[in-house]
């Protein structure tokens, strides 16, 4: 290994040596560097996870007590709406989207992605979406009030918060495209010799896959809020009853984008958490195949269940059965990337570094999230729980856990490839533990809530809410605040401390760990050859 | 570790990075012609599918409502 890492690493630091890349602001502005990029999005993610877990917070802070106490009903609906909006286009898309840029070049042996100046694009188009967003709570009418699901009528009477909202949209949505296919292009056409597809870390599998998902599913969105746009300003009726439109077809082409679009957010996640299992279990991955054909599967699967969002509609029985069997179906494919999971534990030599003990709390939870949807998939029970805390807890549990663990998980797990320096381990676990008993202090209970009849997006509720509101409330500042541990791990880990050595980890495989911590700012110029 | 758990993982079971070398390797500096075409051919076609999906839906959607 040494001799040939020595001669590559020595030719790459070599080429860095000419330093030939620009400096300053313009260097962000104008760059068409994967990793530049990739740590912009990274950035401006964790800014959005700010900006949304702000809203979040107000809103828990209304919620702490029955009554209103700090803001409006309707500024209420407001701050739900855009925490959704922010939280999953603003924050957990641009997150994984960042992973992507990062460590897609390093692992399949390429210099950079497909379309440098597309990519360079695809992240400068995420700040006006993010300022139209936000601001919009400052016109006249206020933000866009009708949850982030954006369903008519309401989207069609709202005021010019609804319109900067679509156009967000439309450009998170160009941008996503954008970005999927950079990442489609370069993991087709740009693998190193000998690198095929059944070779790649699975972490580019997921994406590959994640990234096909967007391309589908994203036009649907921007088709389903472009029809709310001429509804609202160009005189057509699709989705307005009184114009002889109907609003359920929204909800239809909503959720045809809406399932996958949760799968989109969690599948890269799959990818960090089966390489960080391995590595912490010095063991191979268990499954490797199956694994990506469990990812393959779930991805087709998750086109076929959109209504079973929809139950309280009124559907005819065999569609509630149809959806209902589908969607528990997505419990096998799921099960077999858990079981995969366990299986590569079983028997390895295991150690609880920060990135592993996010893994496994990432199973924990993931899977906990998973039962409650397969609940939530029963037709009889689903129409009782709809719109209840119950729902909230269901998928808070699988997109917090399932996206924002693995990328923490991912975070500590490449932090010292990207920056150089080992980050505060000790920090790192205390930070885990903070963010996992906060966590389930904050949804776990909205469990009880949603069982015993409290409707989701209310400012106000009955008096017999109380104790686990506060509970939830305590746990969601509890949560808020252990994040900041994370930044100042990462700032100090920037900024210094340890110097981290080429391969960190030691059961870490994968071309990212060939290279020098941190990677030059060229890489892999001239390609690996992978036997 | 067995043969076939390494043939099932083979990135992993063979560890790369004993294999890099940089004597033997391709320059990749600069994509070729024939390969900016490749990706181009990617990117459109993926572009087209994109493009489709959008007009597609709000021509079914236009089809229903009419």
């Amino acid at each position: 290994m040494n001799t040939a890492t020595t001669t590559a690493n020595g030719h790459i630091a070599g080429h860095d040596d000419h330093g030939h890349h620009p400096s300053g602001l313009m260097r962000w502005v104008t760059t068409t560097n994967h990793k530049d990029i990739g740590t912009m999005y990274l950035w401006f993610s964790f800014t959005m996870f700010l900006v949304g877990g702000c809203m979040a917070l107000t809103i828990r802070s209304e919620l702490f007590e029955p009554g209103l106490q700090i803001v409006k009903p309707e500024f209420f609906n407001q701050l739900t709406t855009l925490h959704g909006l922010i939280m999953v286009f603003g924050a957990i898309m641009p997150l994984f989207v960042g992973f992507a840029n990062w460590m897609i070049p390093l692992q399949i042996g390429a210099s950079d992605m497909a379309f440098g100046r597309m990519n360079n694009m695809s992240f400068w188009l995420l700040p006006p979406a993010a300022i139209l967003l936000t601001t919009s709570m400052f016109v006249p009418g206020g933000a866009a009030a009708a949850g982030w699901t954006l369903y008519p009528p309401l989207t069609v009477q709202q005021g010019m918060g609804m319109d900067m909202a679509i156009f967000a949209l439309h450009i998170l949505g160009i941008s996503s495209i954008m970005g999927s296919i950079n990442i489609i292009t370069t993991i087709l056409n740009l693998r190193a010799p000998g690198m095929t597809l059944m070779k790649m870390p699975l972490f580019c599998w997921t994406w590959l896959i994640t990234a096909y998902l967007i391309i589908a599913v994203m036009p649907v969105l921007a088709g389903a809020v472009t029809m709310t746009l001429t509804d609202r300003h160009f005189g057509t009726s699709f989705f307005s009853a009184a114009g002889g439109g109907d609003p359920v077809l929204f909800q239809h082409i909503f959720w045809f984008f809406g399932h996958p679009e949760v799968y989109i957010v969690i599948i890269p996640g799959f990818g960090i958490i089966s390489q960080v299992i391995s590595a912490f279990s010095r063991k191979p991955l268990f499954g490797y195949a199956s694994m990506v054909y469990a990812v393959a599967a779930i991805a087709i699967l998750s086109f076929t269940v959109w209504a079973h969002h929809m139950y309280t509609t009124g559907m005819p029985i065999t569609a509630q059965l149809y959806f209902m069997y589908a969607t528990m179906f997505i419990a096998v494919p799921t099960g077999v990337k858990i079981f995969n999971w366990t299986a590569t534990m079983w028997r390895g030599s295991l150690s609880f570094e920060t990135p592993m003990l996010f893994a496994i709390g990432f199973i924990f939870l993931f899977t906990v999230g998973g039962f409650s949807g397969l609940i939530l998939a029963m037709t009889v029970v689903d129409v009782q729980m709809q719109d209840t805390y119950y729902v909230v807890a269901h998928f808070h549990y699988t997109m917090v856990a399932g996206a924002l663990f693995s990328a923490f998980a991912g975070v500590y797990y490449w932090l010292p490839k990207w920056t150089g320096h080992m980050y505060n381990e000790k920090l790192g676990k205390v930070h885990f533990w903070l963010s996992f008993i906060f966590f389930n202090m904050t949804f776990f209970v909205q469990h009880f809530l949603g069982l015993a009849g409290m409707p989701r997006r209310i400012p106000d509720y009955p008096l017999q809410f109380t104790d686990f509101n506060q509970i939830s409330t305590v746990g969601a500042f509890g949560f808020g605040l252990s994040q900041l541990l994370l930044l100042y791990n990462i700032v100090t880990c920037i900024k210094g401390g340890e110097k981290a050595p080429a391969k960190p980890w030691e059961g870490a495989e994968g071309l990212e760990w060939d290279l020098p911590s941190p990677p030059p700012y060229h890489t892999w110029e001239v390609q690996p050859i992978v036997k | 570790m067995g043969s076939a758990i390494a043939s099932a993982v083979p990135y992993v079971g063979s560890a790369t990075y004993r294999q890099v070398t940089s004597g033997r390797g391709y320059q990749n500096t600069m994509p070729s012609p024939e390969g900016k075409n490749r990706n181009l051919r990617t990117a459109l076609v993926l572009t087209a599918i994109a493009l489709a999906v959008f007009v597609g839906f709000i021509a079914r959607s236009w089809y229903l409502n009419h």
